[in-house]
């Protein structure tokens, strides 16, 4: 419910884009664009 | 700050999960709104847009730099900002739109 990132992404036209593999994109606030 | 009952935990639990009854049916709906955010149709933008930035002069198809989606927020200045809410000002207008290739 209160999860911000995911009201921002309901915004734009690809949505949340998760597949079926859920929230498993997420990462520290730090380790973004690593490979 | 409204009056409140003060109640059993065993009552307040069973409040609570009337409640969340409640908060699933509405995080649902809001997928669903999601969804139809997403179905709705496209216009073709056919205008050459162009626009100034810390890189120069670049057209919209630039600004998406590869990727698929572009956000974008439209922060007005006024003619003598250098940056926004340098004070507290009314009259500001935020819009948003988002863009797809």
């Amino acid at each position: 419910m209160v999860n911000v990132a995911y009201h921002y992404l309901d915004l734009v036209p690809k949505g949340r884009d998760e597949g079926d593999t859920g929230p498993s994109w997420l990462r520290r606030h730090d380790e973004y664009g690593r490979k | 700050m409204a009056q409140h009952t003060v109640v059993s935990r065993k009552e307040w639990l069973s409040a609570r999960k009337e409640l969340l009854v409640k908060e699933k049916t509405f995080t649902k709906l809001r997928d669903q709104l999601s969804e139809a955010r997403r179905q709705l149709p496209w216009v073709k933008v056919d205008k050459d847009y162009v626009f100034d930035g810390p890189k120069g002069k670049e057209t919209l198809s630039d600004l998406f730099d590869g990727r698929s989606q572009l956000i974008v927020y439209h922060f007005m200045f006024a003619p003598d900002w250098d940056a926004g809410a340098s004070t507290a000002r009314s009259g500001r207008t935020i819009s948003t739109g988002s863009l797809s290739i």
